[in-house]
């Protein structure tokens, strides 16, 4: 009798005996990379100026599962959220001065079992810098994958591009418009770098066959169409955008909406919706304002 | 997909052994009205004196069975639907009756103690294995008047073994398709000596299995891996028995299982689901003049851990998160039945139950903590009266519950979120104390106008208050985003049935049944239009559970028993629903009114078809399903498709102690799709071989 609980019980304790805490590790380590080009301590930029950051972080004992860049500006922004599953993490990016005065940038990694560590770095603005200038497309009709006027725009060169037309520019094509049977999509305008399903712009010249697919982010700007009218200089633009990253497509466009955002280029800009119409043989009307 | 090849050598096997041993064949039971049932009255009662459709399943019958799980059993009762879609593998099986959906409205007892938890209402099936069963008894329709909370669309009653000889027992091992194997076993002893004396019985089942990958093949990524599991259970119980009328029994049944969801990214184990069941309980019974008192105790309780890893395919962003779940259940169910005289019994008692939940989701990409708690107590009184009147041709039975329940302890705690869990700002709520009461009235008649030919008619109400999960749950789910709604209300359903039996000469059972139930205040899953960005690949459509003004089903069920040779039996049953959403006051925000919507999971047609055929050379059953199409969601844009199922089994005892068999579930090997797009494990064969003492 005792063999045989021991033959059934046994087994069963042993394979479930996983425990499932985590042994008493110390917190990860993270520290600014200090090779030449990458700023490490609290410095001055003017706005809009580049600079690059370095981060490397790791934890011999248990994998990072979060990475975490938090901006204090005149508000707290979260810039990155990333997840991950690693033993360690080697992060670098060039970044823009934005138009807060101080930006407390503060760089978190946190891991497996929840232990954190962070570091951070203080921007300023250098205040004898001025805003800079702005290009003004009072009206942009651009219509959508059925429309044979064309549905993809360039920013620098200020003109719309059928398919084939855009296929050929590729190099400077920034947004395309769209219109999705999705609820929840419909007007959409969008980077050539977005995940569009193949059957909206088909054929040889169709998003797939794209060398180069440039990548606009957009953001929904909380700002009135009297603000949007009112900005003379890129302040509002910069502002709107702000410096976390937005989203591939601005979705379900209608009249009113305004969205930020900033190109392959790093140029930031707004986009004020005029008007609507039709579904995939429709058009759309916008306003546009980017930086010079 | 690849399939390993039949263990022919069993069947085989089974033929080199057959002229070395002599051969015992199991005695296939006849449909018998003097069957004694415990769970439609609470105390013993013949089958032929419940004015209502009761279904028992013998030790007998499961054994010849094709089954793998506790739950498969029940596949073959008419207007049950068990959905166990990955089969062994499944984390556990939905089981659902008479048209409604959702495992809460069927309370299943285990020696007279609910298996139900409060927080969500299903039952885990896992920590039974068929082994330890003596028998099933299957209560259809409310009997809320008798069991209050759970009992909407019936009670299954699952008795264990009780040892007869000094001591006996079985030990087995198994073995069969995706490398599963294990064993189990079942010994106990009845050292009873004039009445008086001990009693004893230990179990376990052990089983692991590689599994399959649960995504069809054209919609595989680098994540889909196998599924897997492993698990056991353990049980204990010890009975003393004072004299002739008195005895107490003490058990206690743990289970633990692991079993991988298929997906893997970074983590060694993937995403996977461990559950630790525990249950303790003590059972009284003793007679004292004219009156059976019945006492039990229980404590139950479960610690569900459940990792979820993934990676957007569109945006390849890495997620992983846990969810820590601890709940409980504590009660005392005191009943008693006085046989006031020959042709009247009177049945009464007290119900206490309190539940408890704490559930944590922690998330290891991002920074949210979302934890949530609340308490469900219950109390309930009952009191019912059968009376036997024309020579006991007429049993007139009435009966009534009141039921108390109340919700308190409700919070929800949601610390640093992200877009990652749909959360803005962090926050801690406690949600407002709730109370509710119901009444639960109970009248049917039963005429027997010959001996097993019988009609019955009842009219009976079950009552179900709202589950904690629903109450102070939001976070992610299956189907999108869930939202707690502390303002969820109790449903009622009000049942009208009519049923007959004829048997004929023993050998042939026919029993049909019509039932028309009207839902109110039904607790529905609702999807409320919104959806939420929790930066997955496409928005997470926002549900809530709500109250249905109106819910109504149509149903009847047949069952046909056939002995046609004292070891030939035939057995069919079908079962047809009609459940729909008469009336819907929806919320203002609402987007969709859902009237004249069908229930979802409700299949409208069920089909079993059974023969039983023991020889002496191999005892075979071979058993047919059919399960009609169900829709998927509320809004009934998406059908599941119909599916069929042919299983097989073969045993074959040789002498008084060794036995095997070899079951074949869906031995066509049909694969379907289940509600989440995952495929069903096809053809699965076991072997099993066993030692009796």
């Amino acid at each position: 009798m005792n063999k045989l609980l021991v033959l059934f019980i046994l087994p069963g304790v042993v394979l479930f005996a996983c425990n499932k805490e985590q042994p008493n590790y110390p917190p990860p380590t993270v520290r600014f990379v200090t090779d030449s080009g990458y700023i490490f301590h609290d410095t001055i930029l003017t706005l809009g100026e580049k600079f690059k950051i370095g981060i490397d972080a790791n934890n011999p004992n248990v994998n990072l599962t979060n990475f975490i860049i938090n901006i204090e500006g005149e508000e707290i922004e979260n810039y990155v959220d990333s997840g991950m599953n690693t033993a360690s993490l080697h992060y670098r990016k060039t970044l823009t001065k934005g138009i807060a005065n101080t930006e407390k940038w503060t760089f978190i990694i946190r891991d497996r079992n929840l232990k954190s560590s962070e570091i951070s770095l203080n921007i300023k603005r250098d205040t004898n810098t001025a805003y800079g200038d702005i290009i003004y497309f009072p009206s942009v009709e651009i219509g959508t994958q059925n429309q044979p006027d064309g549905s993809f725009f360039s920013l620098s060169e200020e003109a719309v591009y059928t398919l084939e037309e855009a296929f050929l520019n590729q190099d400077v094509i920034d947004l395309c418009y769209y219109y999705d049977f999705i609820d929840t999509d419909e007007h959409t305008i969008a980077s050539p770098g977005a995940s569009i399903d193949t059957s909206v712009f088909p054929g040889e010249s169709g998003l797939d066959s794209w060398i180069n697919r440039r990548t606009t982010r957009f953001k929904h700007a909380d700002i009135t169409s009297a603000e949007f009218e009112g900005s003379t200089n890129d302040s509002l633009l910069i502002v709107a955008y702000g410096q976390s990253d937005g989203k591939r497509k601005a979705k379900n466009l209608q009249s009113g909406n305004i969205f930020s955002f900033k190109n392959e280029d790093g140029k930031m800009g707004l986009f004020l919706v005029n008007s609507v119409s039709g579904t995939d043989e429709g058009t759309i009307n916008i306003s546009i304002k980017v930086q010079e | 997909m690849k399939r390993k090849k039949y263990p022919l050598f069993l069947l085989l096997w089974l033929t080199i052994l057959q002229p070395v041993f002599a051969q015992e064949t199991a005695s296939i039971d006849t449909v018998n009205m003097d069957e004694v049932v415990v769970t439609a009255n609470r105390s013993s009662r013949l089958i032929e004196d419940i004015p209502g459709r009761i279904e028992k399943i013998e030790a007998k019958a499961i054994k010849a069975l094709p089954v793998q799980n506790v739950d498969d059993i029940l596949r073959n009762v008419a207007n049950v639907h068990v959905n166990r879609s990955w089969g062994i593998f499944s984390k556990n099986a939905s089981v659902t009756m008479r048209g409604l959906d959702g495992s809460a409205r069927v309370l299943v007892l285990l020696d007279g103690v609910p298996l139900n938890k409060s927080a969500g209402g299903s039952v885990n099936w896992h920590l039974l294995s068929t082994d330890d069963i003596a028998k099933i008894e299957i209560i259809k329709g409310p009997a809320s008047a008798l069991y209050g909370n759970n009992a909407m669309a019936g009670v299954i009653s699952i008795i264990t073994k009780e040892p007869t000889k000094k001591i006996q027992g079985e030990v087995g091992l198994f073995g069969g398709s995706y490398k599963s194997f294990g064993g189990e076993f079942n010994i106990g002893g009845n050292l009873l000596k004039d009445n008086k004396g001990l009693s004893w019985g230990i179990n376990s089942f052990y089983r692991q299995g590689d599994g399959y990958i649960l995504v069809p093949e054209e919609s595989r990524d680098s994540t889909d891996v196998k599924t897997n599991l492993k698990e056991y259970n353990i049980g204990a119980k010890l009975g003393y028995r004072f004299n002739k009328n008195q005895k107490l029994e003490v058990a206690y049944q743990t289970s633990n299982d692991i079993r991988g969801q298929g997906r893997q990214v970074y983590e060694n184990m993937g995403d996977y689901i461990s559950m630790n069941t525990h249950l303790l309980r003590a059972n009284y019974q003793g007679t004292f003049n004219k009156t059976l008192l019945n006492v039990s105790a229980f404590y139950l309780y479960e610690n569900e851990f459940k990792q979820n890893e993934s990676i957007g395919s569109n945006s390849g962003k890495y997620k992983l998160s846990d969810r820590d779940s601890y709940k409980d259940d504590i009660g005392l169910w005191i009943n008693a039945t006085t046989h006031l005289s020959d042709k009247n019994i009177l049945t009464y008692g007290l119900d206490l139950k309190r539940g408890t939940a704490d559930v944590s989701n922690t998330y290891y990409t991002s920074t949210d903590v979302l934890t949530y708690e609340g308490t469900l107590n219950f109390i309930g009184f009952f009191l019912q009266d059968e009376y036997k009147m024309l020579n006991g041709k007429l049993v007139f039975v009435a009966g009534a519950r009141m039921d108390f329940a109340s919700y308190a302890n409700g919070r929800l705690i949601v610390e640093n979120p992200t877009s990652n869990t749909g959360f803005t700002s962090p926050f801690d709520s406690v949600f407002a104390t709730s109370s509710w009461n119901s009444f639960s009235p109970k009248l049917a008649l039963k005429y027997k106008f010959a001996r097993n030919q019988s009609i019955y008619i009842s009219c009976s109400q079950g009552f179900m208050p709202p589950r904690l999960d629903d109450l102070s749950k939001s976070g992610k789910i299956r189907k999108g985003f869930k939202l707690a709604n502390p303002d969820l209300g109790p449903e009622y359903l009000t049942n009208y049935e009519l049923g007959f039996t004829f048997q004929f000469f023993k050998k042939l059972s026919v029993e049909p049944s019509a039932y028309y139930s009207l839902g109110k205040d039904f607790q529905y899953f609702v999807g409320t239009g919104d959806s939420i960005d929790t930066g997955d690949d496409v928005p997470r459509p926002i549900y809530q559970r709500q109250n249905i003004t109106k819910v109504e089903v149509l149903g009847a069920e047949i069952s046909v028993n056939f002995q046609v040779l004292p070891k030939l039996l035939l057995s069919a049953n079908y079962s047809y629903n009609h459940s729909t959403i008469k009336e819907f006051n929806k919320p203002e925000a609402y987007e969709k009114d859902l009237t004249g919507k069908y229930l979802n999971e409700v299949p409208k047609h069920m089909v079993y078809v059974g023969i039983q055929w023991d020889n002496k050379i191999i005892n075979t059953t071979v058993s047919y399903n059919y399960i009609g199409s169900q829709w998927y969601d509320e809004w009934n844009t998406t059908l599941l498709a119909a599916y069929d199922l042919i299983d097989i089994r073969f045993s074959r005892a040789f002498g008084k102690h060794f036995y095997a068999s070899l079951s074949i579930q869906n031995i066509l090997d049909k694969a379907f799709i289940d509600r989440k797009g995952y495929l069903s494990p096809g053809r699965f064969i076991t072997g099993e071989v066993k030692f009796k003492f």
